[in-house]
């Protein structure tokens, strides 16, 4: 078994961690997961980072860019696999950050932390090539598994992935729901990682297949009967990296730059400070360099020997 | 016959051959804006050849001829195709144009077939005789507002093909590439060029040529060239591509990217340095299918690696598709019995130990097994099952089985393992027929391996129990999820291939809540019976040694694996809620397991079992089953699961929700109680919660108020009151039963 530190060293590098490593890891992961709440409390200046999507070397920037880890605290808004080709490193660095820093970060729950929907859109596939068989897979879906579901800063700003539920009026409510479990069609627990906000007057069909379209009216009443200020989500791409929407009592973060390798978006990332104060960080990909200073191009792994 | 304006050409020594059929039209042209019928008469397109005087060449020429219908000799129209004309197709029966005088011609033919016939001429002439006239078809968008064009034939810009390309002419071929990727008719035309005159072969010249005198942008330039010859997703440009003259080279433009204009890429260097090599373990004699593995490695590679972040959507699939089609043919060799390929494999692990195999062989057997198990991954499902079921009878179960008794190397095993476990993933039954064959066949030999049809439960239990590989235990433990679960078996059209097991429970309970399974068919019946007769034998043989922990009161839980007994919880849960009852609760009533099983939410354990068990609990209550009700209130089991509570009463902690879940849900069913509004005699369900809410709220009440910050508790408690005091108004009912009493525990079987 590897040390914690030598394990986030080569992550960072984007090597590859044995199989046994990853299991001890998730198993720790788990009992850490556990002690928190489904909303967990956090406090300013912090950090809130948007979707990820196996990125790995966007996220170093994302780190390197707003400050660090060892000095800042920060809430990551769910859906760090499927799509890039580094979901597996990204994930488990930001798990191991949670071992070494537990107090610095919060990771929540998103969409695509299911084994559903990773079994579509990339991080099944990655494992399955960059191990031969999907058992470090397993161990990561039964982390996510405990991930939370939300976050709220200084009672003031709720952190979701999508949005908001119909069956959820008052945020206390997300207490009452086992959240270990596959993430379910409908409910809740799927509203509050699938939805999102629209112009619509009322709750809406989405065309995602789950979760609701919501609007203003939504909105106005959730900040209201909460006392909070702000909903701060992810689950969108938005070019620019961030955007305020319903008069800024919702904000979309988005932290993948050219997003799949080819959007052409900017990223951003949202501090809170302790005055409450709103600072958005904006970057963009960089050309990532391995320790020697070369150039890594971001690229699937190949395979090797074939007998058919 | 020479009348019209238009004519240049005197008709003296012209030659003129018809090309299509008389049709009948309407011949209108446009003035003052509007459209003027000139006639009615039958259209011919005609060719008239006639020899220059100074240079004795022939001269063709093409012409839309249009006869009064009355009148033989009377030409309504003679319009010469020309030039750059462009003719339109408007709608089906309507062609539209201005001739090069301006004058705006349109043919409305009677029908859409003397439309086609005409057009069809139109294209042969373009084909033959006047390259640069087009025919555009426009049709009306859907919604009626718009339209669309498109092209049927015309003159298409093409590449420079000469030997020596410059900077100029790559950038002007990338135009022209980019350009005619938009019409269908473009792009047809471009991949014939591309085939029939070697353009790839330019194109890999120039890119040597470059590569060497450093031209940096000529090389840009080159790479993006053939990125966008992919996007036309042409099977022949990328067979052409990935063949083996072309692949390396091919690779090597793709080196270079503009999006990273600073540094290059080093396929070529990987391809032939790390050298992922065909192993071709097996001769293969037939050279298309050695082909085919080649171009699926190399279209692999292309996808996955080369052209990772440059792919479409479409293109993907496009990719896919074409490996999906060489993946086919493979497998289809595979099986063909003269080929001899499978026979091959498996015989390397027959019992008689062959001493000219070594073990790195055997290991490589295995590692190609596995492969056909992941190449098959996108064939459908009826292939799929075909192709499983012939390497089952080729023997794949005697290498799983030398895998698992006689292969030391973990990955090996763990390969091993997931070949079973993609079996059973796919289907269930085939599993059940490796079994009944292996059966026969050891016997036939008097092997000593456990002649019965749980030979592989019994290998999957023994490997969760004792190996030490948690990737091996997680495998046979998914293998076992499957090999457990009946909606694997009976429900055929229910395709459940959620590996969870939290998931697969969570549809079994919304099954048994909502579907009734009365109107099963012969066929389920069947099935039903099957597997009844399956799972008999499954609690009779594999169950009491895979739950030993649970059934002998001598073993010490503390000291066994806490993330193993996580595993047998969620396999007791899975039976509890998945078998029928008739047959899973005789074993786990008799055997004691649920008294076992709760202790592991006592505080020795770690959270995650201890909420575990409180989740499998919360499960049993809400099949809603009079036998493990009463069980669990008359055994007082509920007493850990609200020691877990009471520790974590005001913590907002993941134990905290579990318990609150379970109690919201069990309050939730106390409402569809009230509203069915049936009192203490009331239907099973209604009784047995309003039953546990008595027992919850007389014995653990005082927890319950502490619980405040939720409304359920108190609406709880309130029920439980109002259920008090009706019983005092009704003092001759007679109770349900007495909740301390447990002498009627007669389980029935």
């Amino acid at each position: 078994m590897m040390k914690l530190d030598e394990i986030i060293e080569t992550l960072r590098q984007g090597k590859h961690v044995d199989e046994d490593s990853i299991y001890s890891l998730c198993v720790m992961a788990q009992e850490l997961l556990m002690n928190e709440s489904n909303v967990t409390h956090v406090d300013t200046p912090v950090t809130i980072c948007g979707d990820i999507h196996g990125q790995l070397h966007d996220l170093l920037t994302l780190f390197a860019k707003s400050g660090g880890i060892e000095k800042n605290r920060y809430i990551f808004l769910g859906d760090f696999v499927d799509r890039g080709f580094y979901s597996l490193e990204s994930f488990l660095l930001l798990v191991c950050y949670k071992l070494r820093y537990p107090d610095r970060i919060v990771l929540i729950r998103g969409n695509h932390e299911t084994r559903q929907i990773t079994k579509v859109y990339g991080f099944y596939d990655e494992v399955v090539r960059k191990y031969g068989n999907s058992n470090v897979w397993r161990y990561c879906c039964e982390v996510f598994d405990y991930l939370p579901l939300g976050a709220i800063v200084n009672n003031k700003v709720f952190c979701v992935h999508g949005g908001l539920s119909p069956d959820v009026l008052s945020i206390n409510e997300i207490r009452t729901i086992d959240r270990k479990k596959e993430v379910p069609h409908e409910g809740a627990m799927c509203d509050l990682l699938w939805s999102d906000p629209e112009d619509v007057d009322t709750w809406s069909l989405s065309p995602r297949g789950a979760g609701f379209l919501f609007g203003q009216n939504e909105v106005d009443k959730f900040l209201h009967t909460n006392s909070v200020e702000l909903i701060a989500r992810a689950h969108q791409l938005v070019m620019e990296g961030y955007k305020e929407m319903f008069d800024g009592g919702l904000v979309t973060v988005w932290s993948a730059p050219n997003y799949c390798y080819r959007c052409g978006n900017v990223a951003a990332v949202l501090r809170i400070d302790d005055d409450m104060t709103k600072d958005y960080t904006i970057f963009e990909a960089v050309q990532a360099r391995d320790s020697g200073g070369n150039v890594i191009l971001p690229t699937k792994k190949p395979q090797m020997d074939y007998f058919l | 016959m020479s009348e019209s304006n238009n004519m240049h050409v005197s008709g003296d020594g012209a030659k003129q051959s018809v090309y299509t059929e008389k049709k009948r039209v309407k011949v209108y042209v446009l003035e003052n804006n509007e459209w003027k019928d000139t006639g009615t008469g039958f259209c011919q397109g005609t060719v008239e050849e006639r020899t220059i005087d100074d240079t004795q060449t022939a001269e063709k020429m093409a012409y839309l001829l249009v006869v009064d219908e009355d009148s033989d000799d009377q030409v309504l129209l003679k319009s010469r195709l020309e030039q750059n004309i462009e003719y339109q197709r408007q709608e089906e029966t309507l062609i539209v144009w201005k001739d090069l005088n301006g004058q705006d011609i349109a043919l409305s033919f009677e029908e859409s077939i003397g439309c086609d016939s005409l057009c069809e001429y139109i294209c042969f002439v373009q084909k033959n005789i006047e390259s640069r006239i087009s025919l555009v078809a426009v049709r009306s968008t859907d919604d009626g507002i718009g339209s669309v064009h498109e092209i049927i034939t015309g003159p298409v810009n093409l590449p420079s093909n000469v030997p020596n390309q410059t900077e100029e002419s790559l950038l002007e071929a990338l135009k022209i590439l980019n350009e005619n990727t938009s019409f269908d008719y473009l792009r047809n035309e471009t991949i014939q060029f591309v085939i029939n005159d070697h353009y790839l072969a330019t194109l890999i010249r120039s890119f040597y040529q470059s590569e060497e005198s450093k031209l940096y942008r000529n090389l840009l330039l080159l790479s993006n060239i053939v990125k966008t010859l992919i996007l036309f997703n042409s099977k022949e440009i990328l067979e052409e591509m990935i063949n083996d003259e072309n692949f390396l080279c091919v690779c090597g433009i793709l080196e270079y990217d503009t999006e990273f204009p600073n540094s290059k890429l080093n396929h070529r260097q990987y391809l032939k340095d790390k050298e992922p090599n065909f192993k071709e373990m097996i001769p293969i004699s037939d050279p298309t299918i050695k082909l085919m593995i080649t171009q699926n490695f190399r279209l692999q590679f292309l996808k996955d690696v080369v052209l990772v972040r440059f792919l479409d959507d479409q293109s993907f699939t496009f990719i896919s598709d074409l490996m999906l089609s060489y993946q086919n043919s493979i497998i289809d060799f595979l099986q063909e019995d003269s080929n001899n390929f499978i026979n091959q494999v498996i015989s390397m692990y027959k019992v008689e130990e062959d001493s000219t195999v070594t073990p790195d062989k055997r290991r490589d057997g295995i590692k190609l097994l596995h492969e056909c198990i992941q190449l098959s991954q996108n064939l459908n499902s009826i292939e799929k099952t075909l192709f499983y079921k012939f390497l089952i009878k080729k023997g794949l179960f005697q290498v799983i089985q030398f895998a698992f008794n006689m292969e030391t190397n973990n990955d090996i095993r763990i390969l091993a393992t997931d070949i079973v476990v993609g079996l059973i993933e796919h289907d269930i039954q085939l599993i059940q027929s490796v079994q009944s064959d292996e059966v026969t066949l050891l016997n036939d030999e008097n092997s000593d391996i456990d002649s019965t049809d749980m030979s592989l439960l019994l290998i999957l239990t023994k490997i969760l129990l004792t190996d030490k590989s948690p990737g091996l235990k997680e495998q046979s433990f998914q293998a076992l999820v499957s090999l457990l679960d009946p909606e694997d078996y009976i429900v055929d059209d229910y395709q459940n291939h959620d590996d969870n097991i939290d998931t697969r429970i969570d549809n079994m309970l919304q099954i048994q809540n909502g579907k009734n399974h009365d109107g099963l068919d012969g066929e389920r019946n069947h099935e039903k019976f099957q597997l009844a007769e399956y799972l008999q034998c499954f609690y009779r043989q594999v169950a009491p040694s895979l739950f030993h922990c649970f059934i002998d009161g001598s073993v010490n839980l503390y000291e066994c694996d806490q993330q193993l007994l996580i595993k047998l919880v969620k396999l007791l849960n899975l039976m509890i809620q998945g078998h029928e009852a008739s047959i899973s609760r005789r074993f786990i009533l008799e055997n004691g397991i649920l008294i076992r099983l709760i202790s592991l939410a006592s505080s020795d354990y770690i959270l995650q079992l201890r909420l575990a068990a409180v989740r499998c609990f919360k499960n049993i209550v809400f099949l809603n089953d009079d036998f493990y009700l009463r069980y669990l209130i008359g055994k007082n089991l509920f007493d850990p699961i609200f020691e877990v509570f009471k520790e974590n009463l005001n913590e907002d902690n993941m134990a905290n929700s579990t318990i609150l879940d379970f109690l919201k849900s069990l309050n939730t069913q106390l409402k569809v109680v009230e509203q069915e509004d049936i009192p203490l005699s009331g239907s099973k369900s209604s009784r047995n919660f309003m039953l546990l809410n008595k027992y919850i709220c007389g014995r653990y009440g005082d927890i319950l108020l502490k619980a405040d910050y939720v409304s359920f508790t108190r609406e709880m408690m309130a029920i439980y009151h109002e259920e008090t005091q009706k019983l005092a108004s009704l003092s001759t009912t007679e109770t349900s039963f007495d909740e301390n009493d447990n002498t009627t525990l007669e389980v029935e079987v």
